[in-house]
C-alpha cells in the first residue's frame, strides 16, 4: 500500500516537473502568435459594421501586406463610404523597437501623396471600435508578456497572457496592459480584453470564424467591443488569399498613384 | 353633532393617538437621510421638454456636454519646471478623477503641421526638457494657434487651462456625476503650489448643493427661533410656545421623511419646504391654542375647553388649510419638476400639519389640572389699543386710506414693470463668493465660462461633408466670432481649415476650407485616421449633424436672450442651407428656464387666484363680497414684486413661487377677516361697526399669526443666494402689506361698495362686545 502510494506520488512529481518544464513563456507565446500568419505575403476585403447608439455605419476597404525580412509593409485602400474611395495608407512596420513606423497618404482627389509623420497609432480607424494600433501588426518586442494561467475558453484550451508594452512604445499606445486568450492549437487569440493606465477595462476584442485558409489559420470575424461608448464593430474579412507573390513595388509610395 | 362625536372619541383614544404619532414620527425620521440634494440645471426639466430632449440628443451624439476646466496661473507655462509639475498634476487627475473620458492641456495635445511632402502630426510639446528656445517657439507656436489660444493657454502664456471631460454617466450609485467634485478639489487642495481655479457645471452644482445643505438647516432654525420668540412675547405661555412648535416641527418630520420614501430629490426649491412649512403650518395650532386657553380663562374645564375649541375653529382652520394647499398646488401647473415637486410637499405639508393639530396638539392639550384659575377675559394691553386705535382711525378718515393704497398700488405696479427674470444661478451668489470668483477669472482670462451650442443637422450621412453647407456653417461661425457676446468659436471648421494647411505644406493662405466635397471626406478621413481627438466632439457619428461652439462669457438673462434673437435673425435671414439648426448648451438651458419661469408664474397665478376667488365667493355666499376679499390677497403680490423691481432684485425660480404662494397664505388672514365680519354684520346691519367688532375679536390673532409669518420667512434671508434673500423679503413685505390691506383698505372698500346690501336698521345700544 505504501509502495503504490510512493510509486504515484513520485509519478505525479515527474509529470508536473516535465508539464512546467514545457511550459512556454509569455514571450514564446506571443513569438508563436506573430508566427502563425507564416505567409510571405496576402490580400483581404475587409467589411467594418459599426454600431453606436443605434446607429450603423458601413465601411469597406481592401488590405495588402508583405513581409520584408523581420519588417512588414501594407496597404490599406478604402471602398466605401464612396467619398473617399481609392484613399491609400501605406504603411512600414519596422521590427526594431527603436525604429518609427513609416506612413503615406495617397488623396485621390487631388492625386497627391503625402507622407505622415508622428503619431496616430492611437486614433480611432475610420470611427470603429479598432484604433489604428489595433489594425497594425504588433511586433513581439513592443511588449513584455507574462503567461498567467492555462485554461479553457468556450472548450477550447487556452493559454492567458498579460503584455505590457514596454517603456518606448507605452506613449503610443492608448492600452496599458492588454490580456489575450490564445487557442493552444491554433495559436490564434480568441479574446483580448484592453486596460488602461487606471486599471479599466476600455475594450474587448473576440475573434470566430476561424478556418484554415492555404494552410494558415485565420479569423475571419472579429468583433470589438467598446462598453463605455456603447458601441461595437463587426469586422468581417473575405477573399482572403496568402503567398500571392505580390512584387516589392506594389509597396512603393510611387504605386499608389497606379 | 357627527363632529363632535369625532372629537370626543379623539379625547377618548388620545393616549393611541400620541403612541400612534410616535410611531409614525420614527419611521418618517428613518427616511430622512435618504434625501438627496440635486441642484443641476437640467434637474429642473420634465422628461417630455423639447429644451431637455435636444439636450439628450445633442449628449447622445457628440457625448456628455458636462466638463471641469482648471485654470492655472503660472509665470512662464513653457518653463520646464512648470510644465513638469503641470504634468504631475495632470498625471494625478487623469489617473484618479472618476468618470473621466478625456483630459486635455498643453502637454498632452496633438499638433498637425505641414512640412515639405508630407505632414507632421505630433504631441505639442513632445518632450518636456527641450532646450527653452525651443520650448519658447512651441509656446509661441500655441498661442497662435486659434484651436489652442485662449482654450489651453492665455494670450499672455501665463494661464493653461486643463480641461477634463467625461463619459456618459453609467447607470448605477445614487448619482455618479457628484462622485467627480471631491476628487479634483482634493486634489486641487494638494497641489496648493499651482495657483488653480476651478469652474464647470459639476464643480458649481456641487458647491451650490454643499451651500444649500449647510443653509437649509440654518434658515429654518432661523425661522422656528423667531416664530418661538414672537409666540412667547404675545402668549406669554410655555403652552403657546411648545405646542405649536413641536407639532409643526412633527408636520416637517412627517412630510420630508414622505418625500425621502417616494425618492425625491431636494433642490434650492424644495429645501424651501421644511421652513415654508413652519411658517404656513403653525397657525392650525395656534388658532387652537387660542381659542382653548381663552376657554380656559373663562372657567371652562379642560375637556369641555377642547371641545369648544374645535368646535369653534375646525371649519374655519379647515378652510384655510384648503385655500394655503390650493396656492401650492398651483405650482403643478407648471412645467419645471422642483416647483412641481414644491407644490406637492408643501400641499402635502399643510395638510399633515392640519392632521397633526388634531392628532398631537389636541391630545396634548388635553393633559394637565382640569381647570385654571380664572381671569378677567379683558386685556387691554397695547396690541388691543393699537387695533381700536387703528379701527377708530379708518372708519374717520376712509378717503385719505384710499388714496394712500391707490399711490401705493401705482408704485407697485410700476415697480413690477421694471423686474427682470435672471435663472443663470451664479449670477444668485454673491459678488466675493470663490464660486463666482473663479468663473469670473475664467470669463476675464480664458474665454469665457459658458457656451451656446448650435447643430447643423443636414439629414443624411456624410451631409455635412457638403463643401456648400460648409460655407454656409462658416458663414454662421463667422457671424458668431463677429457678435460682441461672443468671444470665440470653435466647429470641425477649424480642423479641416488646418488640415488644409498641412496638405498644402503650411501655406499660411491654405487655412481655408479645402475646395471640394471629395477633399472635405479625405481630410475628415487623414484626420481621424491620425488621431482626430477632437473630431468625435464636433462631428456626429454617421457625419450626419455637426456642432458649432459659442463661448460666452457668464452673461446675464437680458444678454442671453439678445444672442439667441440675434443668431436667430442671422438664421432666417442668411442661412441657406438645407439643414435643421437648433441651438442647445447651457445658455439656451437658462434661455429655456427663463420661459418657463415666466409661463409658470403666470399660470401658477391665475390658478390660484380664480381657485381661491371661487372658494371665496363659495364661502361668503357672494361674488362681490368674494371679489372684494380678493383684493387683500391681490395687492400684496403686486407690493412684493414692486419691492423687488424697485430694489433691482431679479426674479428668478424661487421667485416663482412668491406669487401663487402669497395668495395661499394670505387668504387665511381673510377667511377669518370676512367669516367674522359677515356675521357680525349680519347682527349690526352697519359696516363702520361691524369692522370695528371684527378688528376687536380677529384682529389680535390675525396680527399675531402675520408676526409669526413674518418672523419665520425672515429665516429665508440668512442665505449666501440672492434667491432665498430676495424671496425673504418679498415674503416679509407681502404678509406684512396683505395684513394692512386687509386692516385698512377692506373696510374702506366695504363702506363704499356696500356688498352686504345698505344699512337697515340702527344697531342696538351695547351690541358692541367689549374688548
Amino acid at each position: 500500500m505504501f509502495k503504490t502510494k510512493y510509486v504515484m506520488a513520485t509519478v505525479s512529481l515527474i509529470a508536473a516537473l516535465h508539464s512546467h518544464a514545457q511550459m512556454p513563456t509569455g514571450r514564446d507565446i506571443a513569438q508563436r502568435m506573430d508566427d502563425v500568419n507564416s505567409a510571405q505575403d496576402g490580400t483581404r476585403d475587409a467589411t467594418m459594421l459599426i454600431e453606436r447608439g443605434g446607429q450603423k455605419l458601413q465601411r469597406k476597404l481592401n488590405m495588402m501586406n508583405k513581409k520584408f525580412g523581420d519588417d512588414e509593409r501594407s496597404i490599406i485602400r478604402f471602398i466605401e463610404p464612396a467619398d473617399v474611395r481609392d484613399t491609400q495608407f501605406l504603411s512600414w512596420t519596422y521590427e526594431a523597437t527603436e525604429k518609427d513606423d513609416d506612413m503615406w497618404v495617397f488623396f485621390p482627389s487631388e492625386n497627391l501623396i503625402r507622407r505622415i509623420s508622428g503619431g496616430g497609432k492611437k486614433g480611432s480607424f475610420m470611427r470603429s471600435d479598432f484604433a489604428n494600433e489595433d489594425i497594425e501588426q504588433r511586433a513581439v518586442d513592443d511588449d513584455v508578456h507574462m503567461l498567467l494561467e492555462e485554461s479553457e475558453w468556450g472548450n477550447v484550451a487556452v493559454f492567458v497572457i498579460e503584455s505590457v508594452p514596454i517603456p518606448a512604445k507605452a506613449k503610443d499606445s492608448n492600452y496599458a496592459k492588454r490580456k489575450t486568450w490564445v487557442d493552444k492549437e491554433t495559436w490564434l487569440a480568441l479574446k483580448v480584453e484592453y486596460y488602461d493606465r487606471r486599471g479599466r477595462l476600455l475594450k474587448q476584442m473576440t475573434q470566430g470564424g476561424i478556418e484554415q485558409i492555404d494552410g494558415i489559420w485565420t479569423a475571419t470575424k472579429i468583433i470589438m467591443e467598446t462598453p463605455r461608448k456603447k458601441s461595437r464593430t463587426l469586422m468581417q474579412y473575405a477573399n482572403v488569399r496568402y503567398n500571392l507573390g505580390l512584387q516589392d513595388s506594389v509597396f512603393e509610395q510611387s504605386s499608389l498613384k497606379r | 353633532m357627527r363632529a363632535t362625536r369625532i372629537f370626543t372619541t379623539l379625547l377618548r383614544y388620545r393616549v393611541a393617538s400620541l403612541i400612534l404619532v410616535a410611531f409614525v414620527t420614527a419611521l418618517a425620521a428613518s427616511q430622512l437621510p435618504k434625501l438627496e440634494i440635486d441642484n443641476s440645471n437640467e434637474a429642473f426639466f420634465m422628461t417630455g421638454d423639447p429644451t431637455k430632449q435636444r439636450l439628450d440628443q445633442f449628449k447622445e451624439t457628440f457625448g456628455n456636454d458636462d466638463f471641469v476646466f482648471i485654470l492655472i496661473d503660472v509665470e512662464d507655462a513653457f518653463a520646464p519646471a512648470t510644465l513638469q509639475r503641470l504634468a504631475e498634476f495632470a498625471d494625478r487627475l487623469e489617473m484618479e478623477v472618476p468618470h473621466l473620458l478625456d483630459l486635455t492641456w498643453i502637454g498632452n495635445v496633438e499638433w498637425i503641421e505641414g512640412v515639405p511632402g508630407g505632414i507632421v502630426i505630433d504631441d505639442l510639446v513632445p518632450d518636456f526638457n527641450l532646450p527653452t528656445a525651443e520650448l519658447q517657439q512651441l509656446r509661441q507656436k500655441a498661442i497662435n494657434d486659434p484651436l489652442y489660444r485662449d482654450r489651453l493657454v492665455a494670450s499672455d502664456g501665463q494661464t493653461v487651462g486643463i480641461l477634463m471631460e467625461f463619459e456618459n454617466y453609467p447607470d448605477i450609485g445614487i448619482d455618479p456625476r457628484k462622485d467627480v467634485p471631491p476628487v479634483i478639489l482634493q486634489l486641487v487642495d494638494e497641489f496648493e503650489d499651482l495657483d488653480s481655479h476651478v469652474v464647470g457645471g459639476p464643480i458649481s452644482d456641487y458647491v451650490m448643493d454643499e451651500k444649500t445643505a449647510v443653509e437649509a438647516p440654518v434658515w429654518a432654525g432661523a425661522a422656528l427661533l423667531g416664530m418661538c420668540v414672537v409666540l412667547m412675547f404675545t402668549t406669554r405661555s410655555a403652552v403657546g410656545v411648545l405646542v405649536p412648535a413641536a407639532t409643526v416641527i412633527l408636520s416637517v418630520v412627517w412630510t420630508m421623511g414622505l418625500f425621502a420614501f417616494v425618492g425625491f430629490r431636494l433642490n434650492l426649491l424644495v429645501i424651501l419646504v421644511p421652513t415654508l412649512l413652519l411658517c404656513v403650518g403653525i397657525g392650525d395650532t395656534m388658532h387652537v391654542v387660542a381659542e382653548f386657553k381663552q376657554a380656559m380663562r373663562e372657567g371652562k374645564a379642560r375637556r369641555d375647553s377642547l371641545l369648544h375649541t374645535l368646535e369653534l375653529v375646525s371649519r374655519p382652520i379647515l378652510l384655510t388649510t384648503v385655500t394655503t394647499a390650493v396656492g401650492f398646488l398651483a405650482f403643478t401647473l407648471t412645467d419645471l419638476i422642483p416647483l412641481v415637486q414644491l407644490g406637492m410637499q408643501a400641499t402635502t405639508g399643510v395638510f399633515v400639519a392640519f392632521l397633526l393639530t388634531y392628532l398631537f396638539a389636541v391630545p396634548l392639550l388635553s393633559f394637565g389640572k382640569a381647570h385654571v384659575q380664572s381671569r378677567s377675559g379683558q386685556r387691554g394691553d397695547i396690541f388691543d389699543r393699537l387695533l381700536n386705535a387703528t379701527a377708530e382711525s379708518v372708519s374717520r378718515n376712509k378717503p385719505a386710506y384710499g388714496v394712500v393704497f391707490a399711490v401705493a398700488t401705482v408704485i407697485a405696479l410700476i415697480g413690477v414693470t421694471r423686474l427682470e427674470i435672471e435663472t443663470n444661478t451664479i449670477q444668485d451668489l454673491p459678488v466675493d463668493d470663490p464660486l463666482r470668483a473663479a468663473f469670473e477669472y475664467v470669463d476675464d482670462n480664458m474665454g469665457g465660462s459658458m457656451s451656446l451650442e448650435f447643430v447643423i443637422d443636414s439629414g443624411r450621412e456624410n451631409g455635412i461633408k457638403d463643401r456648400q453647407l460648409l460655407t454656409q456653417v462658416e458663414a454662421l461661425q463667422q457671424f458668431l466670432d463677429a457678435h460682441p457676446l461672443v468671444t470665440q468659436t470653435s466647429s470641425v471648421l477649424d480642423q479641416l481649415k488646418q488640415m488644409n494647411r498641412a496638405v498644402r505644406e503650411n501655406d499660411a493662405d491654405a487655412y481655408v476650407l479645402p475646395d471640394t466635397s471629395n477633399q472635405v471626406a479625405e481630410y475628415l478621413l487623414l484626420y481621424e485616421s491620425g488621431g482626430g481627438s477632437q473630431l468625435e466632439s464636433y462631428v456626429a457619428f454617421t457625419y450626419d449633424q455637426l456642432r458649432v461652439q459659442a463661448r460666452t462669457k457668464s452673461l446675464v438673462m437680458a444678454d442671453i436672450g439678445r444672442l439667441q434673437a440675434d443668431v436667430d435673425e442671422f438664421l432666417a435671414e442668411q442661412f441657406a442651407a438645407e439643414a435643421t439648426v437648433y441651438s442647445t448648451g447651457t445658455l439656451a438651458m437658462f434661455v429655456r428656464l427663463a420661459d418657463l419661469v415666466a409661463i409658470g408664474q403666470g399660470r401658477s397665478f391665475l390658478f390660484a387666484l380664480v381657485a381661491v376667488t371661487i372658494i371665496m365667493m363659495l364661502l361668503l355666499r357672494s361674488v362681490r363680497l368674494g371679489a372684494i376679499a380678493m383684493v387683500p390677497n391681490v395687492l400684496p403680490v403686486a407690493f412684493a414684486l414692486g419691492a423687488m423691481g424697485w430694489a433691482g432684485a431679479q426674479l428668478n425660480m424661487i421667485g416663482l413661487v412668491l406669487a401663487p404662494m402669497i395668495i395661499g397664505v394670505a387668504v387665511d388672514d381673510t377667511v377669518h377677516f370676512f367669516v367674522r365680519y359677515r356675521r357680525y354684520y349680519g347682527e349690526l346691519q352697519d359696516y363702520d361697526l361691524a369692522y370695528k367688532q371684527t378688528m376687536r375679536t380677529v384682529g389680535r390673532p390675525l396680527l399675531f399669526t402675520t408676526l409669526v409669518l413674518v418672523v419665520g420667512f425672515g429665516g429665508f434671508s440668512i442665505s449666501d443666494f440672492a434667491g432665498p434673500r430676495n424671496f425673504s423679503w418679498a415674503s416679509m413685505t407681502a404678509f406684512s402689506s396683505a395684513l394692512l390691506a386687509e386692516f385698512l383698505l377692506v373696510p374702506v372698500l366695504l363702506a363704499w361698495l356696500k356688498p352686504l346690501g345698505r344699512k337697515q336698521t340702527a344697531p342696538a345700544a351695547g351690541a358692541i362686545e367689549p374688548v
